[in-house]
This record gives structure tokens, C-alpha cells and sequence, in this order.
């Protein structure tokens, strides 16, 4: 069976993480992370939505800030 | 800390209070489960007693799957069973499904004995879990009617029971995509 993909909208901002993209029920709506827009996915995100992680760009690229102790 | 006893008096600010179910539930096999997680041990408030926040985790490869029903011909009621200083609680879910599909027919056959989980929703939105960590529901009743008349109703009309406690209200979250 074929994998399915995210939503083109997440990406290089949001990765679908425990489910593999497709609905989810949350709060009395059926979201579907392979069509999800941005904006919704900010939304759930920040009410502690599970199924999606933050993408930080800043986090892989900043070694120079690190401080030995 | 025991639950401090609060008045409990009707909300007059919510205009509704409709009977029956939304026409869309959710079920799963028990064993399908990786994290059933329960209402709190030491609940603070009556309502805390009967709910769940935390999400239900599926094991990898696992979802809980849809199934439609008949509008107003779906229900969940509980009743407080045994003697007293013996109580206890069961749910009654009732689910009616037209025609005679025979995916419908399939799955109480294959399924008649097995341990389950169904999540009904009411009117209203509210979800309640029918089957606890350790307490699955399972099939209890279920008929096909092929009717004698053209007027007759055509139907699969089937019950889940749980028992043990009261339906949980499920704040969690219901993945219909294979856990990952």
C-alpha cells in the first residue's frame, strides 16, 4: 500500500508524527493531515495537538551557541 | 483528597438537550490499544469521575475505524446494576445500520465475541468511551430484519455492552490513521 503523504502546506514547518497523514477526530472536527492548511495545523498545534511536531530550522543549525561548562 | 460535595442544578444557558447519537461512531478492537488511558483515581471534582482528557495511543498499524448508523435509531444509555453496598454500572450502545450490508454481517460474525471499544458522540458533541482498561465491551444483542412488507424496515440493528463503570466522556483524540 502506498504511504501517504502530509499536506504540502506543512512543509518546512510542521511534521506529522504517531499517525501516518490521514484523519483524526479532535475536538468535534475531522482533521485530515494530508490536506490540513497551515493555519489549522498552528491552531492544533498550539492547543497540544499530538500528531504534529514543529519543524525549528534554528535548533539544527545553532551549534555555535553551545557553552562548555 | 475525596470529592467535595457541589450543588448540581440545571444549565439553562445551553438551549439543547437532544436524545439519540450522531450518525457517525468509532470502534476499535481492544488489543489494538497501546495506551487506554482512565479516569483519575483520586478525582477532585463529579465531573473529573467520569472523564478522560488524555488521548487513547494505538499500537503501531492500528486505528479505530467508522461506522454509520441510522439517525435516531442509534443510543447509549447506563444503568446502575447489582444490590446494595454492591453497585456497580453498565452501557447499553445501540447501533442500527440499513440494509443487510454484508460487511455489517461480517464483522458480528467475526466479531461476536471479541473484546471491543466503541466511542459514541452525542448530539451535542460530547464522546463517550464505552469499554475501560481492563473492562472491553463487547457485542451483547444483535438482529437482522429482512422486513415481510415493502413497508417494513430493512435493518441490522445491533448492542454493545460495557459494564464495570460508567461511560467516560472522551476528550481525547480519535485517529482514524494507522498509528505510525
Amino acid at each position: 500500500m502506498e504511504e501517504s503523504k502530509a499536506s504540502p502546506h506543512l512543509a518546512g514547518k510542521f511534521k506529522v508524527v504517531g499517525v501516518q497523514p490521514g484523519e483524526v477526530v479532535t475536538r468535534n472536527e475531522v482533521v485530515d493531515l494530508r490536506t490540513i492548511s497551515l493555519a489549522k495545523a498552528e491552531e492544533l498545534f498550539k492547543r497540544g495537538f499530538r500528531y504534529l511536531e514543529r519543524i525549528n530550522p534554528e535548533v539544527k543549525t545553532d551549534k555555535s551557541s553551545t557553552t562548555t561548562k | 483528597m475525596p470529592i467535595t460535595p457541589v450543588d448540581i442544578l440545571k444549565d439553562e444557558t445551553i438551549p439543547h438537550n437532544d436524545g439519540s447519537l450522531r450518525v457517525i461512531l468509532y470502534w476499535c478492537l481492544y488489543h489494538d490499544i497501546l495506551t487506554f488511558p482512565e479516569v483519575p483515581a483520586s478525582p477532585t471534582a463529579y465531573d473529573a469521575a467520569i472523564t478522560i482528557e488524555e488521548d487513547i495511543v494505538m499500537k503501531t498499524g492500528k486505528k479505530y475505524q467508522k461506522r454509520e448508523g441510522t439517525l435516531e435509531a442509534n443510543g447509549l444509555d447506563f444503568n446502575i446494576v447489582a444490590e446494595r453496598d454492591g453497585r456497580s454500572a453498565e452501557n447499553i450502545h445501540t447501533l442500527q445500520h440499513p440494509g443487510s450490508n454484508p460487511k455489517l454481517q461480517g464483522f458480528l460474525e467475526w466479531h461476536k465475541n471479541s473484546s471491543l471499544v466503541f466511542i459514541a458522540q452525542h448530539i451535542d458533541g460530547t464522546m463517550k468511551l464505552i469499554g475501560s482498561p481492563g473492562l472491553p465491551a463487547s457485542i451483547d444483542t444483535g438482529e437482522g430484519k429482512g422486513g415481510l412488507k415493502v413497508a417494513d424496515s430493512r435493518h441490522i440493528k445491533f448492542t454493545v455492552k460495557s459494564v464495570g463503570r460508567i461511560a467516560a466522556i472522551y476528550k481525547g483524540d480519535v485517529p482514524l490513521t494507522p498509528a505510525a
